[in-house]
């Protein structure tokens, strides 16, 4: 298992190489840069100061050379310098990742309590009236997009009920910035997340539990006399959870994406807010730091999957 | 991309009628605000919380003039005071700079600063600070390492180029700046210029020097202090300071008296949200970015004022100068009479908005009255006639033939992606057009970073070739923003100027410009009046189709109290209000 962890991580290394050129060719492709975008009256020479900015920040140079510098830079943790938000790029990527971490981890805490559990409830008692009821609620919430579930949610719990805040990371007052202050702040926008989330695992839960159910070996386990409880816990559970260790990876690989939309919504200072904002101003610098931290997110979550798939799966062994 | 904005508008489109939900549930509920009404003959009182949202996100960059964001300057306004104020008219007045004369020649102003201006830790704010201020815009480190943008806002001062150069430390070794008392000090400009003073020096925001002295200025930009700046002049001090709020607290030592509301807390919201909290009083004030569609819904509120006022600034309508076709005056007017503004004002932007025949929005104290410019009032007969004077006649099929091509003429229209009201507005004028015989195109919404790249003048050659080579007229949509003082440089009405994006070369109105800043212009009635006559030659020249200024919509709980003379003739970057510190808010 060892060995294949380290190789699967060298693996990596190619890989997110590639992603980086791309990236960088991608953006450069597209016209304009944030230094080109400036307008301001109250800038008397702006082409000359625009040709100044270009300068000093390597932007004349040819696309290869640029690419090199970036590399060299990024490397060794010297991210560079964001132009919109006027920052060193890595003193915007700490918090708003640690945000967007926050907001992931919660929702997906959210989505796992109660998402699996309605699933090993509806498949213990399949075709039953809550089984109904359940599935029906499951796919009316997956089917609704989670951005108008979030303004539903901001509406009802934030302006009328005024019980969580409609907008930002933080609040005010004394415990602002605080990690309960934080806590506090993300929940509505984890819940707007696991609703949908939640209709998707009960669903997993549900089919991979009434598939194992039919199984062969389920059969022998009841015939051996062992108690229901503990055929659905040690032998149906168990396998059933491969195709949820799957979803769990994906999603994993998607925790420091953010979500672009819903953060919008919020206001919530993560990484989607942080990205968009940025490839809107064309600021190239945030850009590339954000792709690489997701491509490093998705093929870490790939490999996390890998390895869960040999924790629960005895018969899958890497070496 | 494309499909966020999709999703975005769905999701905008929602909200609109979330809003109208929670304006039922606000009247309904009555809420926490009866003492709604803004009848300023009542006493104020000292105290409370000012909660304002704004749409886009500020930048931790406290120190003025580290970063260019209008949603950071909204902030620091509040915490560092300039030397000179706006009036209601935006006239520039005094304010740090209690008094001010300029020399015979015109080239040196002389300013004392007022004698009970402190810094909120009670030293005096003194010339020395003014100077550290500018030597600190003008050094190569505020420029380079710290990647400013305002150097311009002391490059008219002599001894600028030397400064950024690395050749001179200080306006005090260039003969820029000469400290006459502790309080007292004069600014020698490089010529005499009347509109420098105000496009320059009267928005500085002076720094303390005796607190960043001790840091290195390349520090500055990850400083403390740039996070949340301990020593202010103005009427609010920073008191915290987190990713997506600010809160700040009435300075008691304010030379102009303490402020009454106690603390103001600024937040980042999402103009889709921001109606529903205002409406449940979780808000009490949102600066620019509400839609106009959701006005009358918070019109309709009964503890909100909003206000639907026209933008500082305008949409326009852009064409090359070099090309043939638009070289004659007579097509350039039969466009703008072919146009329907007060369509497009009623359909986009449900009749609120200003059209405007100049430059210059109607608000500032140099517009030009109507009285004095053509207004051209929708007339499609007007327009027939004038592009059949210019020779543009109509083919079989009714469209006009380009003079310089012989061809069926053909206009291609570029506008941007960012707004969906930009699409509607390029159909509208493409419709006008063609039922005068244009024939237009439309092209697809482009990015507004690819659009911009694509019509700076920088680029013109490129855009000559294209148009040349495929037989057709190049038209834009885009919007300029303005800054308070009207000087038509400013905006690229000169030339050669970089935001001059329609390469307007014109020696009269290079002439008519000049008149707007000479010596004879420190006259400020006579500034006024050139600023008039170049308006006129503007709206009869027509090197751009103004079309109007959209509105902005700003709104505030009733709680609020803001005193007349704090509420400006036309808005600002900070709505339509200023001097925050003699406002108040009813107790809840």
């Amino acid at each position: 298992m060892g060995t294949y962890i380290v190789r699967r991580l060298l693996g990596m290394i190619p890989m997110l190489f590639a992603i980086t050129v791309f990236t960088f060719l991608m953006m450069h492709a597209a016209p304009g840069n944030a230094i080109d975008a400036m307008i301001n009256p109250s800038i008397r020479d702006i082409e000359q100061l625009k040709e100044h900015l270009r300068e000093i920040n390597g932007l004349n140079d040819p696309l290869w050379l640029q690419y090199v510098h970036w590399l060299e830079h990024f490397v060794v943790g010297n991210w560079g310098f964001s132009f919109n938000f006027h920052e060193p790029v890595i003193d915007l990527i700490g918090p708003a990742l640690a945000n967007t971490l926050l907001l992931a981890v919660v929702a997906e805490v959210l989505t796992l309590l109660f998402g699996i559990p309605i699933g090993l409830y509806q498949a213990r008692h399949p075709y039953s009236k809550f089984d109904y009821t359940a599935s029906t609620i499951s796919f009316v919430l997956y089917s609704v997009p989670y951005y108008i579930l979030a303004l539903l949610l901001i509406y009802v719990f934030a302006i009328n009920l005024q019980i969580f805040p409609a907008q930002g990371a933080t609040g005010t007052g004394p415990l602002a910035g605080t990690f309960i202050d934080h806590l506090y702040h993300a929940l509505l926008p984890a819940l707007s997340i696991a609703i949908a989330n939640m209709a998707v695992y009960t669903r997993y839960t549900r089919g991979a539990m009434l598939e194992v159910i039919r199984k062969d070996f389920t059969r022998t386990a009841y015939a051996k006399g062992l108690s229901e409880g503990r055929v659905f816990t040690k032998h149906v559970f168990r396998n059933a959870m491969i195709p949820l260790v799957t979803q769990f990876g994906f999603d994993i690989g998607s925790f420091a994406g953010g979500a672009i939309i819903l953060e919008g919504l919020f206001q919530y200072q993560g990484m989607g807010y942080l990205t968009i904002t940025s490839v809107n101003n064309r600021d190239y610098t945030v850009i590339m730091a954000t792709t690489v931290l997701f491509a490093v997110c998705v093929l870490l979550g790939n490999l996390i999957a890998d390895i869960l798939y040999a924790v629960v799966d005895p018969r899958i062994r890497y070496n | 991309m494309t499909k966020f904005r999709k999703r975005n508008l769905a999701a905008m489109a929602l909200a609109a009628s979330l809003t109208a939900l929670a304006a039922g549930c606000g009247a309904a509920g009555g809420a926490n605000n009866t003492a709604a009404g803004t009848a300023d003959n009542t006493k104020p009182v000292d105290g409370g919380t000012l909660t304002i949202g704004q749409w886009q996100k500020f930048n931790q960059q406290f120190i003025p003039f580290m970063d260019s964001s209008l949603y950071t300057a909204n902030i620091t306004m509040e915490a560092f005071d300039s030397l000179f104020n706006i009036d209601k008219n935006l006239n520039f007045v005094p304010w740090l700079a209690q008094s001010y004369q300029w020399s015979p020649d015109k080239k040196t102003v002389t300013i004392t600063l007022r004698s009970d201006a402190n810094w909120s830790d009670g030293q005096p704010i003194t010339s020395d600070d003014v100077l550290f201020t500018m030597d600190y815009l003008a050094s190569p480190t505020y420029t380079n390492d710290l990647q400013g943008q305002y150097e311009s806002l002391v490059d008219p001062v002599k001894g600028s180029d030397e400064i950024l150069a690395g050749k001179a430390k200080s306006f005090a070794d260039t003969g820029g700046f000469h400290k006459i008392s502790d309080k007292k000090f004069s600014i020698t400009f490089k010529t005499a210029d009347a509109a420098a003073l105000w496009y320059s020096i009267a928005t500085l925001q002076p720094i303390p020097k005796h607190v960043l002295q001790n840091i290195p200025m390349k520090d500055w930009l990850t400083s403390d202090y740039d996070k949340m700046p301990t020593v202010v002049s103005g009427p609010y001090k920073f008191t915290k300071v987190t990713t997506d709020s600010v809160e700040m607290q009435a300075n008691p030592n304010y030379w102009a008296g303490k402020p009454h509301i106690q603390t103001v807390i600024w937040k980042t919201v999402t103009p889709d949200v921001a109606p529903g909290l205002l409406s449940s009083g979780q808000l009490d004030m949102y600066l620019n970015g509400l839609k106009a569609r959701d006005f009358q819904n918070l019109k309709a509120l009964n503890n909100v004022n909003a206000v639907a006022e026209p933008e500082f600034g305008y949409e326009y309508l852009g064409w090359k100068l070099w090309q043939k076709e638009l070289q004659d005056v007579r097509v350039r007017q039969a466009i703008a009479y072919a146009i329907n503004r007060q369509q497009m004002l009623q359909g986009i932007y449900k009749g609120l908005g200003q059209i405007l025949n100049s430059p210059i929005p109607k608000g500032s104290w140099a517009a030009a009255p109507d009285s004095e410019l053509i207004n051209y009032n929708y007339d499609p007969n007007k327009a027939n006639q004038l592009l059949d004077e210019a020779g543009w006649k109509k083919d079989a099929n009714g469209w006009r033939i380009d003079p310089v091509t012989h061809q069926e003429a053909q206009f291609v229209l570029d506008y941007p992606s960012n707004n969906p009201d930009r699409a509607s507005e390029a159909e509208a004028i493409a419709q006008d057009l063609q039922a005068v015989g244009l024939k237009v195109k439309l092209d697809p919404p482009m990015d507004f970073n690819a659009l911009l790249k694509k019509v700076l003048t920088t680029n013109d050659q490129q855009l000559q070739q294209q148009m040349n080579q495929s037989h057709q007229i190049y038209l834009w949509i885009m919007a300029w923003g303005l800054s308070t003082d009207p000087d038509p440089r400013g905006n690229g009405w000169t030339y050669p100027n970089a935001n001059n994006l329609q390469d307007w070369n014109d020696p009269t109105n290079e002439q008519l410009i000049k008149k707007t800043y000479d010596v004879a212009a420190f006259d400020q009635n006579v500034r006024k009046q050139a600023l008039i006559e170049w308006q006129k030659y503007f709206n009869q020249q027509w090197p751009a189709m103004i079309l109007y200024s959209r509105p902005d919509i700003v709104a505030v709980n009733k709680r609020v109290h803001i005193p007349q003379d704090d509420v400006l003739t036309s808005m600002q970057q900070f709505g339509p209000y200023i001097n925050m510190f003699q406002w108040w808010v009813s107790p809840q």
